[in-house]
Protein backbone atom coordinates (compact mmCIF):
# COMPACT_ATOMS: atom_id res chain seq x y z
CA UNK A 1 0.00 0.00 0.00
CA UNK A 2 1.32 2.96 -0.88
CA UNK A 3 1.34 6.53 1.62
CA UNK A 4 -0.78 8.87 0.65
CA UNK A 5 1.36 11.79 0.30
CA UNK A 6 -0.06 15.24 -0.97
CA UNK A 7 2.13 15.67 -4.08
CA UNK A 8 1.64 18.89 -5.59
CA UNK A 9 3.22 19.07 -9.02
CA UNK A 10 5.95 21.17 -9.72
CA UNK A 11 3.73 23.26 -11.82
CA UNK A 12 0.63 23.73 -9.48
CA UNK A 13 1.37 25.80 -6.66
CA UNK A 14 -0.75 27.66 -4.31
CA UNK A 15 -3.17 30.16 -5.77
CA UNK A 16 -1.20 32.90 -3.37
CA UNK A 17 2.03 31.80 -4.53
CA UNK A 18 1.30 32.48 -7.85
CA UNK A 19 -0.95 35.75 -7.11
CA UNK A 20 2.09 36.71 -5.47
CA UNK A 21 4.33 35.98 -8.11
CA UNK A 22 2.47 37.52 -10.94
CA UNK A 23 2.33 40.75 -8.96
CA UNK A 24 6.13 40.81 -8.60
CA UNK A 25 6.26 40.39 -12.40
CA UNK A 26 3.69 42.51 -12.63
CA UNK A 27 5.31 45.07 -10.38
CA UNK A 28 8.55 44.71 -12.19
CA UNK A 29 7.10 46.12 -15.39
CA UNK A 30 4.84 48.33 -14.57
CA UNK A 31 6.96 50.74 -12.45
CA UNK A 32 10.01 51.10 -15.06
CA UNK A 33 10.26 54.34 -16.23
CA UNK A 34 13.07 53.99 -18.83
CA UNK A 35 11.36 52.01 -20.97
CA UNK A 36 8.62 51.33 -22.34
CA UNK A 37 6.91 47.47 -21.96
CA UNK A 38 4.01 46.76 -23.24
CA UNK A 39 2.31 43.65 -24.23
CA UNK A 40 0.52 43.74 -27.64
CA UNK A 41 -1.60 40.53 -29.14
CA UNK A 42 -0.73 38.50 -32.29
CA UNK A 43 -2.53 41.28 -34.30
CA UNK A 44 -0.57 43.83 -32.41
CA UNK A 45 -3.76 45.38 -30.35
CA UNK A 46 -2.21 46.92 -27.39
CA UNK A 47 -3.29 44.81 -23.98
CA UNK A 48 -1.32 47.09 -21.21
CA UNK A 49 0.92 49.73 -20.28
CA UNK A 50 3.44 50.43 -17.76
CA UNK A 51 4.60 53.81 -16.72
CA UNK A 52 7.97 54.12 -18.89
CA UNK A 53 4.94 53.71 -21.62
CA UNK A 54 3.22 56.59 -20.47
CA UNK A 55 6.50 58.54 -19.85
CA UNK A 56 7.47 58.21 -23.52
CA UNK A 57 4.28 58.12 -25.22
CA UNK A 58 2.13 60.67 -23.33
CA UNK A 59 -0.60 58.05 -23.30
CA UNK A 60 -2.68 56.93 -20.26
CA UNK A 61 -3.87 53.74 -19.89
CA UNK A 62 -7.34 53.86 -20.02
CA UNK A 63 -6.69 56.12 -23.08
CA UNK A 64 -4.86 53.64 -25.27
CA UNK A 65 -5.51 49.76 -24.47
CA UNK A 66 -6.93 48.26 -26.93
CA UNK A 67 -5.89 50.26 -30.02
CA UNK A 68 -3.39 49.01 -32.50
CA UNK A 69 0.17 49.57 -32.01
CA UNK A 70 0.36 51.74 -35.30
CA UNK A 71 -0.55 54.75 -33.65
CA UNK A 72 2.50 55.71 -32.55
CA UNK A 73 3.95 55.66 -36.08
CA UNK A 74 4.36 58.64 -38.75
CA UNK A 75 2.00 59.01 -41.38
CA UNK A 76 4.23 57.80 -43.75
CA UNK A 77 5.67 54.78 -41.66
CA UNK A 78 1.77 53.69 -41.11
CA UNK A 79 1.67 54.23 -45.42
CA UNK A 80 4.26 52.07 -45.53
CA UNK A 81 3.43 49.42 -43.50
CA UNK A 82 5.88 49.93 -41.11
CA UNK A 83 4.26 48.52 -38.03
CA UNK A 84 2.98 45.36 -39.69
CA UNK A 85 6.45 44.48 -41.39
CA UNK A 86 7.97 44.58 -37.81
CA UNK A 87 5.58 42.28 -36.85
CA UNK A 88 5.98 39.90 -40.09
CA UNK A 89 9.54 39.99 -38.65
CA UNK A 90 8.84 39.22 -35.35
CA UNK A 91 6.97 36.01 -36.08
CA UNK A 92 9.34 35.19 -38.39
CA UNK A 93 12.78 35.11 -36.51
CA UNK A 94 11.46 35.82 -33.34
CA UNK A 95 12.10 39.57 -32.72
CA UNK A 96 12.40 42.41 -34.40
CA UNK A 97 14.46 45.87 -34.19
CA UNK A 98 14.06 48.85 -35.14
CA UNK A 99 15.09 52.61 -34.19
CA UNK A 100 13.34 56.00 -36.04
CA UNK A 101 11.54 58.56 -35.29
CA UNK A 102 7.61 57.61 -33.41
CA UNK A 103 4.74 59.87 -32.16
CA UNK A 104 3.85 60.94 -28.98
CA UNK A 105 0.25 61.72 -27.96
CA UNK A 106 0.82 65.45 -28.80
CA UNK A 107 2.02 64.75 -32.36
CA UNK A 108 5.55 65.44 -31.18
CA UNK A 109 8.37 63.17 -32.28
CA UNK A 110 11.04 61.23 -30.27
CA UNK A 111 13.54 58.97 -31.52
CA UNK A 112 12.67 55.62 -30.60
CA UNK A 113 14.55 52.46 -30.27
CA UNK A 114 12.03 49.12 -30.33
CA UNK A 115 12.14 45.87 -30.13
CA UNK A 116 9.53 43.47 -30.82
CA UNK A 117 9.58 40.14 -29.50
CA UNK A 118 7.16 37.23 -30.07
CA UNK A 119 5.57 35.18 -27.36
CA UNK A 120 4.79 31.67 -27.41
CA UNK A 121 2.35 29.30 -25.27
CA UNK A 122 3.73 25.54 -24.45
CA UNK A 123 2.87 24.53 -27.98
CA UNK A 124 5.33 27.02 -29.71
CA UNK A 125 2.64 28.85 -31.21
CA UNK A 126 2.70 32.85 -31.04
CA UNK A 127 0.48 34.38 -28.64
CA UNK A 128 1.34 37.50 -28.67
CA UNK A 129 4.31 39.88 -28.75
CA UNK A 130 6.19 42.03 -26.12
CA UNK A 131 7.32 45.54 -27.14
CA UNK A 132 10.37 47.49 -25.57
CA UNK A 133 10.75 51.22 -26.49
CA UNK A 134 13.55 53.22 -25.26
CA UNK A 135 13.90 57.59 -25.53
CA UNK A 136 16.80 57.54 -27.51
CA UNK A 137 16.13 61.19 -28.45
CA UNK A 138 19.09 63.00 -27.13
CA UNK A 139 21.00 61.14 -27.98
CA UNK A 140 20.02 61.74 -31.56
CA UNK A 141 20.11 64.75 -31.63
CA UNK A 142 23.77 64.96 -30.40
CA UNK A 143 24.72 62.20 -33.17
CA UNK A 144 22.62 64.50 -35.99
CA UNK A 145 25.19 67.66 -34.32
CA UNK A 146 28.28 65.70 -34.44
CA UNK A 147 27.77 64.49 -37.74
CA UNK A 148 27.07 67.95 -39.17
CA UNK A 149 29.69 69.44 -37.58
CA UNK A 150 32.04 66.76 -39.20
CA UNK A 151 30.58 67.74 -42.91
CA UNK A 152 31.76 71.33 -42.08
CA UNK A 153 34.84 70.73 -40.36
CA UNK A 154 35.63 68.66 -43.90
CA UNK A 155 34.10 71.60 -45.95
CA UNK A 156 36.24 74.02 -44.56
CA UNK A 157 39.23 71.91 -44.29
CA UNK A 158 39.09 71.39 -48.11
CA UNK A 159 38.30 75.31 -48.62
CA UNK A 160 41.18 75.96 -46.60
CA UNK A 161 43.25 73.49 -48.85
CA UNK A 162 41.98 75.80 -52.12
CA UNK A 163 43.12 79.10 -50.17
CA UNK A 164 46.22 77.88 -48.95
CA UNK A 165 47.59 77.26 -52.46
CA UNK A 166 45.83 79.72 -54.43
CA UNK A 167 47.60 82.38 -51.71
CA UNK A 168 50.74 80.86 -52.02
CA UNK A 169 51.21 80.74 -55.93
CA UNK A 170 50.10 84.32 -55.86
CA UNK A 171 52.82 85.38 -52.77
CA UNK A 172 55.21 83.67 -55.44
CA UNK A 173 54.69 85.65 -58.16
CA UNK A 174 56.38 88.61 -56.76
CA UNK A 175 58.66 87.10 -54.92
CA UNK A 176 60.20 85.13 -57.75
CA UNK A 177 60.43 88.40 -59.84
CA UNK A 178 62.05 90.02 -57.10
CA UNK A 179 64.92 87.34 -57.43
CA UNK A 180 65.15 87.82 -60.50
CA UNK A 181 65.23 91.39 -60.54
CA UNK A 182 68.01 91.20 -57.95
CA UNK A 183 70.17 88.67 -60.66
CA UNK A 184 69.43 91.08 -63.47
CA UNK A 185 71.09 93.91 -61.52
CA UNK A 186 73.96 91.75 -60.63
CA UNK A 187 74.52 91.21 -64.52
CA UNK A 188 74.30 94.85 -65.19
CA UNK A 189 75.71 96.54 -62.25
CA UNK A 190 77.67 99.65 -64.45
CA UNK A 191 74.39 100.47 -65.96
CA UNK A 192 73.20 102.97 -63.60
CA UNK A 193 69.58 103.66 -64.70
CA UNK A 194 69.00 99.92 -65.48
CA UNK A 195 70.14 99.34 -61.78
CA UNK A 196 67.63 102.36 -60.45
CA UNK A 197 64.57 101.20 -63.20
CA UNK A 198 65.12 97.23 -61.43
CA UNK A 199 65.82 98.74 -57.45
CA UNK A 200 61.98 100.40 -58.56
CA UNK A 201 60.67 97.29 -59.52
CA UNK A 202 62.14 95.21 -56.80
CA UNK A 203 60.33 97.90 -54.17
CA UNK A 204 56.75 97.80 -56.36
CA UNK A 205 56.74 93.65 -56.13
CA UNK A 206 58.04 93.84 -52.49
CA UNK A 207 54.83 96.17 -51.61
CA UNK A 208 52.48 94.22 -53.57
CA UNK A 209 53.68 90.86 -51.09
CA UNK A 210 52.95 93.08 -48.72
CA UNK A 211 49.85 94.09 -49.76
CA UNK A 212 48.90 90.42 -50.33
CA UNK A 213 49.79 89.26 -47.28
CA UNK A 214 47.37 91.83 -45.51
CA UNK A 215 44.71 90.77 -47.70
CA UNK A 216 45.01 87.47 -47.16
CA UNK A 217 45.26 87.39 -43.18
CA UNK A 218 42.24 90.13 -43.53
CA UNK A 219 39.89 87.04 -45.55
CA UNK A 220 41.25 84.15 -43.32
CA UNK A 221 40.69 86.63 -40.10
CA UNK A 222 36.99 86.27 -40.78
CA UNK A 223 36.08 83.75 -38.81
CA UNK A 224 32.19 82.40 -38.38
CA UNK A 225 30.03 84.72 -36.24
CA UNK A 226 28.39 82.60 -34.18
CA UNK A 227 28.54 84.24 -30.84
CA UNK A 228 28.44 87.79 -31.74
CA UNK A 229 25.52 88.73 -33.75
CA UNK A 230 23.41 91.72 -32.87
CA UNK A 231 20.87 93.73 -34.02
CA UNK A 232 22.71 96.22 -36.22
CA UNK A 233 21.49 99.58 -37.82
CA UNK A 234 22.72 99.54 -41.34
CA UNK A 235 22.47 103.07 -41.77
CA UNK A 236 25.11 103.34 -39.34
CA UNK A 237 27.04 100.48 -41.23
CA UNK A 238 26.68 102.77 -44.37
CA UNK A 239 28.64 105.88 -42.26
CA UNK A 240 31.29 103.98 -41.09
CA UNK A 241 31.88 102.80 -44.50
CA UNK A 242 31.32 106.91 -45.51
CA UNK A 243 34.24 108.26 -43.27
CA UNK A 244 36.46 104.54 -44.04
CA UNK A 245 36.38 106.26 -47.41
CA UNK A 246 36.21 110.12 -46.88
CA UNK A 247 39.27 110.64 -49.00
CA UNK A 248 38.59 108.36 -51.79
CA UNK A 249 35.31 109.65 -52.11
CA UNK A 250 36.29 113.39 -51.94
CA UNK A 251 39.44 112.61 -54.35
CA UNK A 252 36.84 111.35 -57.01
CA UNK A 253 34.36 113.59 -56.31
CA UNK A 254 31.60 110.71 -56.05
CA UNK A 255 27.98 111.07 -54.80
CA UNK A 256 26.51 108.10 -52.23
CA UNK A 257 23.10 107.79 -52.46
CA UNK A 258 21.00 106.09 -50.27
CA UNK A 259 17.55 105.32 -48.81
CA UNK A 260 16.73 104.50 -45.36
CA UNK A 261 18.28 101.04 -44.57
CA UNK A 262 16.53 98.18 -42.29
CA UNK A 263 17.90 96.53 -39.22
CA UNK A 264 18.78 93.67 -39.09
CA UNK A 265 20.48 90.57 -37.34
CA UNK A 266 24.57 90.51 -38.12
CA UNK A 267 27.88 91.08 -37.07
CA UNK A 268 28.54 94.93 -37.25
CA UNK A 269 32.38 94.59 -37.68
CA UNK A 270 31.94 92.52 -40.37
CA UNK A 271 29.31 94.40 -42.25
CA UNK A 272 30.63 97.32 -41.77
CA UNK A 273 34.12 95.54 -44.14
CA UNK A 274 31.31 94.52 -46.78
CA UNK A 275 30.03 98.11 -46.90
CA UNK A 276 33.38 99.33 -47.52
CA UNK A 277 34.38 96.90 -49.59
CA UNK A 278 31.55 96.85 -52.01
CA UNK A 279 31.69 100.96 -52.18
CA UNK A 280 35.55 100.72 -52.45
CA UNK A 281 35.24 98.82 -55.32
CA UNK A 282 32.84 101.02 -56.91
CA UNK A 283 34.75 104.56 -56.34
CA UNK A 284 38.33 102.25 -57.86
CA UNK A 285 36.71 100.96 -60.64
CA UNK A 286 34.62 104.81 -61.87
CA UNK A 287 36.37 106.61 -63.94
CA UNK A 288 34.64 110.11 -63.53
CA UNK A 289 32.59 111.03 -60.85
CA UNK A 290 31.13 108.21 -59.57
CA UNK A 291 27.64 108.00 -58.61
CA UNK A 292 26.67 104.99 -55.93
CA UNK A 293 23.32 103.89 -55.17
CA UNK A 294 22.47 101.83 -52.09
CA UNK A 295 18.90 100.34 -52.03
CA UNK A 296 17.14 97.76 -50.31
CA UNK A 297 13.89 95.73 -49.87
CA UNK A 298 12.49 92.75 -48.79
CA UNK A 299 12.28 89.58 -50.88
CA UNK A 300 11.24 85.85 -51.57
CA UNK A 301 13.50 83.23 -52.92
CA UNK A 302 11.21 83.83 -56.37
CA UNK A 303 11.68 87.62 -56.43
CA UNK A 304 15.70 87.03 -56.59
CA UNK A 305 17.86 88.40 -59.45
CA UNK A 306 19.78 85.10 -59.31
CA UNK A 307 20.34 83.17 -56.44
CA UNK A 308 21.81 79.43 -55.60
CA UNK A 309 20.17 76.56 -56.38
CA UNK A 310 19.12 75.63 -52.87
CA UNK A 311 17.93 78.17 -50.34
CA UNK A 312 15.58 78.09 -47.86
CA UNK A 313 11.85 79.25 -48.19
CA UNK A 314 12.45 82.88 -46.07
CA UNK A 315 12.04 86.31 -46.43
CA UNK A 316 15.60 87.90 -47.16
CA UNK A 317 16.56 91.60 -47.59
CA UNK A 318 17.82 92.54 -50.66
CA UNK A 319 20.39 95.06 -50.59
CA UNK A 320 21.41 96.83 -53.92
CA UNK A 321 24.91 98.49 -54.49
CA UNK A 322 24.98 99.90 -58.20
CA UNK A 323 27.41 102.25 -59.78
CA UNK A 324 28.32 103.88 -63.42
CA UNK A 325 31.70 102.78 -62.94
CA UNK A 326 33.54 100.58 -65.90
CA UNK A 327 31.45 97.33 -65.48
CA UNK A 328 32.60 93.74 -66.44
CA UNK A 329 31.54 91.43 -69.18
CA UNK A 330 28.77 89.22 -68.26
CA UNK A 331 30.49 86.45 -68.60
CA UNK A 332 32.64 86.79 -65.20
CA UNK A 333 29.17 87.19 -63.39
CA UNK A 334 30.66 84.46 -60.92
CA UNK A 335 34.28 84.34 -61.54
CA UNK A 336 34.66 88.04 -59.97
CA UNK A 337 34.07 86.30 -56.22
CA UNK A 338 37.07 84.20 -56.97
CA UNK A 339 39.96 84.54 -54.18
CA UNK A 340 43.13 86.59 -56.34
CA UNK A 341 40.72 86.83 -59.17
CA UNK A 342 41.35 89.76 -61.76
CA UNK A 343 39.81 90.15 -64.58
CA UNK A 344 41.67 91.52 -67.91
CA UNK A 345 42.38 95.00 -68.38
CA UNK A 346 42.13 96.03 -65.12
CA UNK A 347 45.84 95.11 -63.99
CA UNK A 348 46.04 99.19 -64.20
CA UNK A 349 43.27 99.55 -61.59
CA UNK A 350 44.65 99.17 -58.00
CA UNK A 351 44.10 96.04 -55.71
CA UNK A 352 44.79 92.96 -54.63
CA UNK A 353 41.71 90.88 -56.25
CA UNK A 354 40.63 89.88 -52.33
CA UNK A 355 37.92 92.24 -52.25
CA UNK A 356 35.01 90.16 -53.34
CA UNK A 357 36.04 87.35 -52.37
CA UNK A 358 36.18 88.95 -48.57
CA UNK A 359 32.38 90.23 -49.51
CA UNK A 360 31.18 86.90 -50.39
CA UNK A 361 32.87 85.20 -47.25
CA UNK A 362 31.07 88.15 -45.19
CA UNK A 363 27.91 87.31 -46.68
CA UNK A 364 28.12 83.70 -46.30
CA UNK A 365 29.01 83.97 -42.35
CA UNK A 366 25.64 85.26 -42.35
CA UNK A 367 23.82 82.88 -43.98
CA UNK A 368 23.12 84.74 -46.89
CA UNK A 369 24.28 85.61 -50.47
CA UNK A 370 25.83 87.54 -52.65
CA UNK A 371 25.47 88.32 -57.15
CA UNK A 372 26.44 90.74 -59.71
CA UNK A 373 24.93 91.57 -62.90
CA UNK A 374 27.04 93.71 -64.50
CA UNK A 375 28.09 94.90 -68.44
CA UNK A 376 31.35 95.95 -69.69
CA UNK A 377 30.92 100.17 -69.65
CA UNK A 378 27.71 100.22 -68.24
CA UNK A 379 28.15 100.12 -64.62
CA UNK A 380 27.66 97.22 -62.07
CA UNK A 381 25.00 96.05 -59.54
CA UNK A 382 25.89 94.26 -56.66
CA UNK A 383 23.29 92.35 -54.71
CA UNK A 384 23.66 91.40 -50.93
CA UNK A 385 21.40 89.02 -49.39
CA UNK A 386 20.70 88.62 -45.73
CA UNK A 387 18.19 86.42 -43.65
CA UNK A 388 15.73 88.73 -41.97
CA UNK B 1 58.93 102.41 -69.96
CA UNK B 2 60.88 100.15 -72.40
CA UNK B 3 64.88 98.76 -71.82
CA UNK B 4 66.52 98.39 -74.82
CA UNK B 5 65.54 94.61 -76.03
CA UNK B 6 66.43 93.04 -79.51
CA UNK B 7 64.70 95.15 -81.98
CA UNK B 8 62.86 91.92 -83.41
CA UNK B 9 60.52 92.12 -80.36
CA UNK B 10 57.34 93.51 -81.37
CA UNK B 11 54.42 93.96 -78.88
CA UNK B 12 51.05 93.73 -79.34
CA UNK B 13 48.54 96.16 -77.39
CA UNK B 14 44.75 95.42 -77.32
CA UNK B 15 42.44 98.26 -78.12
CA UNK B 16 45.42 100.49 -80.02
CA UNK B 17 44.52 100.69 -83.57
CA UNK B 18 47.00 102.59 -84.32
CA UNK B 19 49.76 100.25 -82.96
CA UNK B 20 48.12 97.84 -84.57
CA UNK B 21 48.47 99.41 -88.08
CA UNK B 22 52.90 99.68 -87.10
CA UNK B 23 52.91 96.50 -86.04
CA UNK B 24 51.11 95.01 -89.18
CA UNK B 25 53.56 96.94 -91.39
CA UNK B 26 56.38 95.48 -89.63
CA UNK B 27 55.02 92.17 -89.39
CA UNK B 28 54.28 92.64 -92.96
CA UNK B 29 57.89 93.10 -93.41
CA UNK B 30 58.96 89.56 -91.83
CA UNK B 31 56.34 87.17 -93.29
CA UNK B 32 58.69 85.90 -95.22
CA UNK B 33 60.76 83.74 -93.45
CA UNK B 34 64.43 82.53 -93.69
CA UNK B 35 65.37 78.90 -92.89
CA UNK B 36 67.79 80.05 -90.42
CA UNK B 37 65.91 82.43 -88.33
CA UNK B 38 63.72 81.16 -85.64
CA UNK B 39 60.21 82.77 -84.95
CA UNK B 40 58.79 82.79 -81.26
CA UNK B 41 55.68 84.33 -79.82
CA UNK B 42 55.17 84.67 -75.85
CA UNK B 43 51.68 84.86 -75.04
CA UNK B 44 51.95 86.37 -71.18
CA UNK B 45 49.64 88.96 -69.72
CA UNK B 46 52.96 90.35 -67.14
CA UNK B 47 54.91 92.86 -68.28
CA UNK B 48 57.21 92.35 -66.34
CA UNK B 49 58.15 88.44 -67.62
CA UNK B 50 57.38 89.40 -71.03
CA UNK B 51 60.55 91.76 -70.94
CA UNK B 52 62.88 89.43 -68.78
CA UNK B 53 62.07 86.78 -71.33
CA UNK B 54 62.95 89.41 -74.01
CA UNK B 55 66.36 89.82 -71.95
CA UNK B 56 66.97 86.07 -72.36
CA UNK B 57 66.56 86.04 -76.24
CA UNK B 58 68.66 88.93 -76.22
CA UNK B 59 71.61 86.48 -74.39
CA UNK B 60 71.37 83.19 -76.63
CA UNK B 61 70.73 84.63 -80.04
CA UNK B 62 69.90 88.22 -80.95
CA UNK B 63 68.41 86.78 -84.65
CA UNK B 64 65.40 85.43 -83.10
CA UNK B 65 62.56 87.13 -83.56
CA UNK B 66 59.72 87.32 -80.49
CA UNK B 67 56.36 88.66 -80.82
CA UNK B 68 54.57 89.49 -77.56
CA UNK B 69 50.56 89.61 -76.90
CA UNK B 70 48.90 90.40 -73.65
CA UNK B 71 46.68 87.85 -73.85
CA UNK B 72 45.08 84.85 -75.25
CA UNK B 73 42.79 86.79 -77.71
CA UNK B 74 44.98 88.73 -79.77
CA UNK B 75 47.67 85.85 -79.44
CA UNK B 76 44.70 84.04 -81.72
CA UNK B 77 44.14 87.12 -83.63
CA UNK B 78 47.36 86.97 -84.65
CA UNK B 79 47.87 83.80 -85.46
CA UNK B 80 45.11 82.85 -87.01
CA UNK B 81 45.69 84.41 -90.48
CA UNK B 82 48.58 82.63 -92.06
CA UNK B 83 51.22 85.21 -92.07
CA UNK B 84 52.77 84.18 -88.87
CA UNK B 85 54.37 80.92 -87.87
CA UNK B 86 55.84 80.93 -85.05
CA UNK B 87 58.17 77.70 -84.34
CA UNK B 88 58.01 78.22 -80.56
CA UNK B 89 54.92 79.37 -79.10
CA UNK B 90 55.47 80.21 -74.96
CA UNK B 91 52.07 80.54 -73.06
CA UNK B 92 51.85 81.92 -69.75
CA UNK B 93 48.98 79.48 -67.92
CA UNK B 94 48.19 81.94 -65.20
CA UNK B 95 46.40 84.43 -66.88
CA UNK B 96 42.66 86.47 -66.19
CA UNK B 97 40.60 86.07 -69.17
CA UNK B 98 41.23 83.38 -71.23
CA UNK B 99 43.96 81.45 -69.38
CA UNK B 100 46.90 79.22 -70.98
CA UNK B 101 44.93 75.85 -71.63
CA UNK B 102 42.42 77.48 -73.11
CA UNK B 103 44.59 79.24 -75.10
CA UNK B 104 46.30 76.21 -75.78
CA UNK B 105 43.11 74.70 -76.56
CA UNK B 106 42.45 77.58 -79.45
CA UNK B 107 45.67 76.92 -81.01
CA UNK B 108 45.48 73.29 -81.36
CA UNK B 109 43.17 74.09 -83.41
CA UNK B 110 44.80 75.82 -86.15
CA UNK B 111 46.13 73.66 -88.83
CA UNK B 112 48.78 75.90 -90.11
CA UNK B 113 50.43 75.92 -86.82
CA UNK B 114 50.81 71.90 -85.75
CA UNK B 115 54.68 71.79 -86.12
CA UNK B 116 55.11 74.80 -83.76
CA UNK B 117 56.99 73.67 -80.86
CA UNK B 118 54.57 74.62 -77.67
CA UNK B 119 55.74 75.60 -74.47
CA UNK B 120 53.99 76.21 -71.39
CA UNK B 121 55.19 78.71 -68.91
CA UNK B 122 54.44 78.85 -65.30
CA UNK B 123 55.13 79.67 -62.33
CA UNK B 124 54.40 76.33 -60.59
CA UNK B 125 54.33 72.72 -61.89
CA UNK B 126 51.55 71.07 -60.59
CA UNK B 127 51.62 67.55 -61.42
CA UNK B 128 48.05 67.82 -62.52
CA UNK B 129 48.26 70.89 -64.36
CA UNK B 130 51.80 69.65 -66.57
CA UNK B 131 49.79 66.13 -67.61
CA UNK B 132 46.80 68.12 -68.63
CA UNK B 133 48.86 70.32 -70.74
CA UNK B 134 50.94 67.41 -72.35
CA UNK B 135 47.29 65.86 -73.47
CA UNK B 136 46.32 68.72 -74.93
CA UNK B 137 49.64 68.79 -77.11
CA UNK B 138 52.07 71.07 -75.13
CA UNK B 139 55.49 69.95 -76.31
CA UNK B 140 57.04 71.39 -73.22
CA UNK B 141 56.16 72.72 -69.70
CA UNK B 142 58.21 75.20 -68.58
CA UNK B 143 58.52 76.70 -64.95
CA UNK B 144 59.79 80.43 -64.50
CA UNK B 145 63.32 80.53 -63.28
CA UNK B 146 64.23 82.54 -60.67
CA UNK B 147 67.32 84.09 -61.89
CA UNK B 148 68.00 85.13 -65.61
CA UNK B 149 70.79 82.90 -66.15
CA UNK B 150 68.72 79.78 -65.15
CA UNK B 151 66.09 81.12 -67.52
CA UNK B 152 68.87 81.96 -70.29
CA UNK B 153 69.91 78.66 -70.23
CA UNK B 154 66.67 76.81 -70.32
CA UNK B 155 65.42 78.75 -73.33
CA UNK B 156 68.55 77.83 -75.19
CA UNK B 157 68.11 73.97 -74.60
CA UNK B 158 64.77 74.47 -76.42
CA UNK B 159 65.65 76.58 -79.22
CA UNK B 160 68.78 74.91 -80.16
CA UNK B 161 67.29 71.30 -79.71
Amino acid sequence: MRKRVSLKPKSLKEPSTIKRSEERYHRMIAEVRDYAIILLDIKGIIQNWNKGAEKIKQYKEAEIVGKHFRVFYLPDDRKNKLPEKLIREALREGRAMHEGWRMRKDGSQFWGSIVITALHDEKNKVIGFSKVTRDLTERKIAADKLQNYTAELELQNKELEQFAYVASHDLQEPLRKIQTFASVIQKNMADESLVKRYLDKINASANRMSQLIKSVLNYSGLSAIKDQILETDLNSVLEVAKTDLELLIAEKNATIKNEILPTLPGNPLQLSQLFTNLIGNSLKFTDEHPTITISSKVVKPNEMVSKPEIIPNIPYVELSFADNGIGFEKEYEQQIFSIFQRLPGKKHYPGTGIGLALCKKIVENHKGFITAKSELGKGATFYVYLPV
Amino acid sequence: MISPRPALCLILQSNSRKKNRKVKSRRDQFHVKMKNTKECLLIDDDPDDREIFCMALQEIDKSIKCVLANNGSDALTILKPLTFTPDFIFIDINMPGMNGIQCLTEIKKLDHLKDAKIIMYSTSAQPKIVELTKNLGANDFLVKPVTLDLLTEQLSTIFLN
